[in-house]
């Protein structure tokens, strides 16, 4: 192998693990509770939810963000952390978010302090509230 | 070596399940019948528990040419049973006809009114829900179960379309029966209350028949061919070479491994393996202004078919849109205005292209090659902002609309073993029968001519059900 050859691909892998490492970084950082927590408290501002029950989602959710199984996620629709582009991340953060308390089954009340009942990674039973089965 | 069977039918998806249905309907009570499944049984519970659809990923079954062009399949006992979304639409008429009307493609060398019956079997098996009196296609029979409940923003759609948009048929159960009434969750893929048709739940009992061995974890290598004549199948199981011997031998798996059995069998053709094609899918939000959404009892409600037959197809690919009761995907963060979206999904047709196909790699292990999809089918894609502004025109209350991305895949694979009439361009017969090897069947959407816009799974039920009326 050249000289010359030697140093291009030094310079290639070098490149190639430093944008590994700062989208790691970058991963990492995004999976992080209190990056999660800030997420839902700058979306969603005119919510009242106490400091206790974010942390709790943002903990729980980060577990979920780790285990994440993309094989499966490949299957589900409107999954944004295999379509990239059809979602962000943080607008998925906050629908999960309003799925795991009981906002919307409270009738989406603003004013009422908004309970943390639990994440649940797919597959969530019976997850929308406003579906209707009367034949 | 053991005593013949009559029949070796190799997979247990639902090309398999309904031959086998058929089949053992008509057989005697001495009939022998060898199954092989190269997965294993991963209960539904299982799948839940682990996030898996089989204990074997199915990257690991295949080689990929083309790593930017995913195929999603599920190796195990049931198959696609496992992982699909059970949309159960029928193909309109006129996919048959393609080339015939639109001058693309290629007809199907049987009719949608020679299909017909079988359809209604394979409704009636999987207790398929839909809309009876009010569909885009003529049906003999009603649907099993009544039909899901519509969005209000389905509703709009409708009264702006009353002959092009209909209730999605489909075998999420409406009502409970022998599996649970669904209930809107929208994760289809691992159903968390069991109210899809899954072969594991409703033709589990196929294998349990005394006329039946399944063997699980048998991956067949090739069809023994003697002359003009399938004479059985060899295949490895344990890491142990086997040899099975019978009268006839259907082959069950699917678009990619179905060739890939044939291709090292030496039954050669030029357009063996050739045409490998799918969908694509396109998603879209809209808005509406004070219309709340969300109320349909089932994940996708609604189908339209406002872009899908008529004479652009002679130019660009015809297109099924669904409409989504997805909550979970749907809301919209605005306050106050949560429901107040709806989410759509635009599926388009393709023109098969010899340029994508499966061959043998390296150990000779099936390999997809992709080149991409075609120009016709890029055309109506390229088109879609117009369209979508079009079919939203004489909706009330549209607040607008954004394109919101793409899937990989449709996971419907589909055209590598492709039927017709003339031994020269095609691989199978109208009948599912390989041309030269008489006593040789080819099931699943291998066979399928033409890509339509319409999932594939109840036809591949309906046609393996035609199949079986055929021997």
């Amino acid at each position: 192998m050249s000289r010359l050859v030697s140093r291009r691909f030094a310079l290639k892998l070098g490149a190639a693990l430093a944008v590994t490492g700062a989208l790691g970084a970058f991963t990492h950082y995004r999976r992080q509770p209190d990056y999660i927590a800030g997420i839902v408290r700058e979306g969603l501002p005119y919510l009242s939810i106490s400091d206790a029950e974010l942390q709790a989602f943002a903990r729980n959710y980060k577990g979920y963000l780790v285990a994440i199984n993309r094989k499966v996620y490949l299957w589900a629709r409107a999954e944004p952390f295999t379509s990239g582009d059809r979602d962000t991340f943080e607008t998925r953060v906050l629908r999960d978010f309003l799925l795991s308390t009981d906002f919307f089954r409270n009738g989406a009340v603003e004013s009422q302090p908004v309970v943390y009942i639990g994440y649940i990674a797919r597959p969530r039973p019976c997850g929308n509230p406003f579906a209707t089965f009367d034949l | 070596m053991t005593e013949p069977f009559d029949v070796i039918v190799v997979g247990t998806g639902f090309a398999s399940s309904f031959f086998l249905l058929g089949y053992l309907e008509r057989a005697p009570a001495t009939a022998r019948v060898l199954v092989l499944e190269r997965g294993f049984i991963d209960p539904p519970a299982w799948q839940i528990e682990n996030s898996e659809f089989s204990r074997i990923a199915h990257e690991t079954t295949f080689s990929n040419h083309t790593a930017q062009k995913p195929w999603l399949f599920t190796v195990g006992f049931g198959g696609g049973s496992n992982c699909w979304w059970a949309c159960t639409p029928r193909m309109l008429p006129n996919d048959f006809r393609v080339r015939t009307l639109y001058g693309v493609s290629r007809d199907w060398p049987l009719s949608y009114e020679q299909l017909e019956p079988h359809y209604s079997r394979a409704e009636e098996t999987m207790s398929v829900s839909g809309p009876s009196d009010d569909s885009p296609f003529e049906r003999s029979r009603p649907y099993p179960q009544p039909p899901h409940r519509f969005t209000a923003h389905d509703e709009l759609f409708k009264q702006a379309y009353p002959d092009r948009y209909f209730v999605q048929p489909t075998a999420r159960s409406r009502i409970a029966t022998t599996r649970g009434a669904c209930c809107a969750t929208g994760t289809c893929h691992l159903c968390p209350v069991y109210a899809k048709f899954m072969i594991q739940h409703e033709l589990h009992w196929l294998y349990a028949d005394p006329r039946v061995t399944l063997e699980v974890g048998a991956d067949v290598e090739r069809v023994v061919v003697a002359g003009q004549s399938a004479r059985g199948v060899s295949y490895t199981q344990g890491g142990r070479a086997q040899e099975a011997q019978s009268e006839l031998v259907v082959l069950g798996a699917n678009a990619i491994f179905n060739p890939a059995i044939l291709l090292r069998s030496q039954l050669d053709h030029p357009l063996l393996g050739r045409r490998l094609n799918e969908q694509v899918g396109i998603y879209a939000t809209v808005n509406f202004m004070g219309v709340d959404g969300y109320q349909g009892s089932t994940s996708i409600t609604g189908h339209g078919y406002m872009l899908y037959d008529g004479p652009h197809r002679s130019e660009r690919a015809a297109c099924l849109i669904e409409g989504s009761n997805m909550f979970h995907s749907g809301i919209r963060l605005e306050r106050g205005r949560w429901r107040q979206s709806m989410q759509l999904k635009f599926i388009f047709e393709d023109v098969p292209d010899e340029r994508n196909y499966v061959r043998l790699g390296a150990g000779q292990v099936a390999e997809t090659v992709y080149e991409g999809h075609s120009a016709y089918m890029q055309r109506s894609i390229d088109q879609l902002p117009t369209l979508l502004e079009r079919i939203l025109a004489p909706l009330p209350a549209v607040e607008g609309y954004h394109l919101s991305g793409q899937d990989a895949t449709e996971a419907h694979i589909q055209g590598t073993a492709v039927m017709g009439d003339d031994p020269a361009t095609s691989i199978v017969d109208r009948h599912l029968v390989h041309h030269q090897v008489r006593n040789l069947l080819v099931l699943g959407s291998g066979a399928f001519p033409s890509c339509s816009p319409a999932n594939p799974s109840l036809t591949i039920a309906a046609l393996s059900l035609w199949a079986v009326d055929h021997l």
